[in-house]
């Protein structure tokens, strides 16, 4: 899943970061893009008031079944190993570049998650791209835009791809397991790679988020609210990214 | 009622278990007593610029726990995803057995609750900011020397929409037999819930 | 009343019932007479070991404690120099005491590390001679532990004791920087500083190298956030008497976008004393 665009918006609709991965320019210009975040934003709130009240109930009463922690409503996201994390890297334990900043281990986190998201947009397909959106409890969004669209994810291409960078050390890039995971159920294979689509990227964007309280909230000249200009988390941003190409 | 307290205690239980595992194995640390001593050179230069108006010292270490609070729930969450708590009997568990143990690697005991269960105390058997302190006499009275810790929780649990005030009770340091912080709910801000959530 | 005087553990019910005089262990009482009531407990902190426990709290703690202090004390200055004075007079704090406990530390033998000062069985007593110091200093001290201990006081702590056996000061600035290159970084941040290394063009210059500097590694493009470690190793040395100027300089590159160099200038007085003392 190649991200095309990355945003982050504050909980008052303003837009705090953005980067344009992909080579060609979109055409936007940073005015468009402020008004592109605080129209995400305002289309959230309408869509989750357009969310029918069946499908609330529904999180709900699922969410009494199960005896888990992570049970007070909202979709369980499962842990997707290694999304966007650099594969060489993580073989080698003793190398020190692969820190995760205050983040112990090789991934940022490992355990399937609660979507504090449950009645606001999370996805929105197009013929073009897919954009995926993460909401915080503290009312952040971070969202990606990828060139992906999902009637295309059965492209032959795709899989020849991830056959070849799968590696021996049992850690597999993301899209390899996108596509063995949508080839056991073949029954509804649209659906079920949409989900898994929609999965990848709230892992990924749960990582952005990880990377930002590092290395946003930790940075003494940042201010709340506030755009983001630290290199540094540019630059750890950029290296998921292109992990994830 | 008992089906209730039932599964907070099983809840509980395994909130516990998060937060050492994510203090094992998820978090990277360093030398408490670097802490403690930068802490400590916070709060006597603080102590030299206020000339010992301990009352200012307090608010001071107050807003700075504040500016910290707001940011440092970001890192929580990002690193627990933990869901909204439905009640403050939960958000007590959440404080004690997850983020103090995660961030200081401690666990508050939890008691003292109010009838209507908004009100409850923290009771630390042990400080890492206070492990090698002892107060100048003139400071017992006034000082809360851990006052940023209230701020702390303060601005932490602003951010998830919950007003509270946040202050000490007592504190082992002024001689008293234990320390004690007190978290009391105002309100929850159901406006600024972010939408989507519910 | 010289036990008690060396005993800094006293046991802690002897303090708590309340008197009304002056309390020669404990100092004058903390309340007003008429506040006298509850019982006064005495600070815990001179029972305690002062070996180190090994307590850790989490790297975001203190990142978090660091960026607050950094923007305090950024919004509090008028000039850059304030601003590092007041960053570097921080980490001074820190270093002078660090002179003192980590050397203090390092005298303790290893075998008694656990827990206490004093080895509880007899054996360990001998066990350090011919190790540290000189020999007659060494059988003096095992004579003294022996009659500590005979007098079964294992549970308490004193230094008096190990004053004889404590490590001898350094004298020599490469002595000195390689400890604080080591113990004082291992101590810190879990392990040796990445460099030290003297300059080829003057004398008086050394350079402490750390690739990755814990403190101030989610801080983008600002390298004056690193005169907290600078006002550290200069506080260290110079309680020690090495007096000189510490600055950070980057040396970034791909791989370590917050390198840092500590420069170390020592002062002129210091080079001469040392010729005069080991020869040029």
């Amino acid at each position: 899943m190649a991200i095309q665009t990355l945003l982050i918006i504050n909980k008052s609709g303003g837009l705090i970061y953005h980067r344009n991965y992909a080579g060609e320019k979109n055409g936007l210009n940073s005015n468009d893009y402020l008004i592109l975040a605080s129209t995400l934003h305002s289309v959230f709130a309408i869509a989750s008031q357009l969310t029918p009240q069946a499908v609330q109930l529904n999180a709900k009463r699922s969410s009494n079944s199960t005896d888990n922690n992570f049970s007070k409503g909202g979709e369980k996201i499962p842990y997707i190993p290694y999304v966007g994390m650099n594969a060489n890297d993580s073989n080698n334990t003793t190398n020190k570049l692969n820190k995760l900043g205050s983040f112990m281990g090789d991934d940022y986190f490992k355990e399937s998650f609660v979507s504090w998201n449950k009645g606001g947009l999370r996805q929105l397909s197009t013929d073009h791209f897919t954009m995926f959106i993460y909401q915080t409890m503290t009312g952040m969004k971070f969202v990606a835009i990828s060139s992906s669209v999902l009637r295309n994810t059965a492209d032959p291409s795709h899989s020849g791809k991830s056959n070849t960078t799968a590696n021996a050390n049992g850690i597999q890039n993301s899209t390899t397991i996108s596509y063995s995971t949508a080839q056991n159920s073949s029954s509804d294979y649209n659906s079920n790679s949409s989900n898994l689509q929609v999965q990848i990227a709230d892992n990924f964007l749960r990582k952005i988020y990880c990377i930002y309280s590092d290395y946003v909230m930790k940075d003494p000249f940042y201010s709340l609210e506030m755009p983001i200009k630290s290199e540094l988390f540019d630059k750890k941003v950029k290296q998921m990214v292109s992990n994830l190409e | 009622m008992s089906t209730t307290d039932k599964t907070s205690s099983s809840h509980s239980k395994s909130l516990k278990i998060i937060g050492d595992e994510i203090w094992k194995n998820k978090t990277e640390k360093i030398n408490a007593e670097l802490f403690a001593m930068t802490y400590g050179s916070i709060v006597s230069q603080l102590c030299q610029d206020f000339q010992r108006d301990y009352k200012k010292v307090n608010d001071q270490l107050f807003t700075m726990g504040y500016n910290i609070g707001v940011r440092l729930i970001e890192d929580f969450l990002a690193r627990t995803a933990m869901p909204r708590c439905e009640d403050m009997v939960r958000t007590a568990e959440v404080i004690s057995k997850c983020a103090f143990k995660i961030f200081l690697n401690i666990s508050p005991q939890v008691s003292n609750w109010s009838p209507n269960k908004e009100a409850f105390s923290l009771i630390f058997p042990e400080n890492p900011l206070s492990e090698f302190v002892e107060l100048p006499m003139d400071a017992t009275k006034d000082l809360w020397y851990s006052n940023i810790l209230c701020g702390v929780m303060k601005g932490a649990l602003e951010m998830v929409q919950l007003d509270c005030d946040v202050y000490f009770v007592s504190d082992v340091l002024r001689s008293e037999q234990q320390t004690e912080i007190r978290v009391k709910l105002n309100k929850v801000l159901r406006d600024e819930i972010p939408i989507g959530e519910d | 009343m010289t036990d008690k005087l060396i005993l800094t553990g006293m046991p802690e019910e002897q303090n708590v019932h309340s008197t009304t005089g002056y309390e020669y262990i404990i100092g004058p009482k903390q309340s007003l007479p008429n506040e006298a009531n509850a019982p006064y407990i005495p600070s815990k902190i001179y029972s305690e070991s002062i070996l180190y426990k090994k307590q850790q709290v989490s790297l975001m703690s203190m990142a978090f404690l660091y960026q607050e202090l950094i923007s305090q004390i950024y919004k509090n200055s008028k000039t850059s120099t304030e601003f590092e004075t007041k960053l570097s007079n921080h980490g001074s704090n820190i270093g002078f005491k660090l002179l003192d406990l980590l050397n203090l530390r390092a005298s303790v033998p290893s075998s008694a590390r656990s827990s206490t000062f004093l080895p509880s069985n007899a054996s360990l007593t001998g066990g350090n001679t011919g190790e540290t110091g000189g020999a007659s200093t060494n059988t003096n001290t095992s004579t003294i532990l022996t009659g500590y201990i005979d007098k079964s006081y294992e549970s308490n702590e004193s230094l008096s004791n190990m004053i004889s056996q404590l490590r001898r000061r350094d004298l020599k600035i490469i002595d000195i920087l390689q400890f604080i290159h080591g113990s004082v970084w291992s101590y810190l941040f879990g392990a040796p500083s990445n460099d030290l290394v003297k300059s080829s063009e003057r004398e008086n210059e050394y350079m402490i190298v750390d690739n990755e500097p814990v403190l101030t590694q989610f801080i983008s493009g600002n390298f004056s956030c690193n005169y907290f470690m600078c006002g550290l190793i200069k506080g260290f040395l110079s309680q020690a008497g090495f007096e000189c100027t510490v600055s950070p300089h980057p040396d970034v590159d791909e791989i370590y976008p917050n390198r840092v160099v500590y420069l170390i200038k020592f002062e002129k007085q210091v080079l001469e004393r040392e010729a005069l003392k080991f020869g040029a």
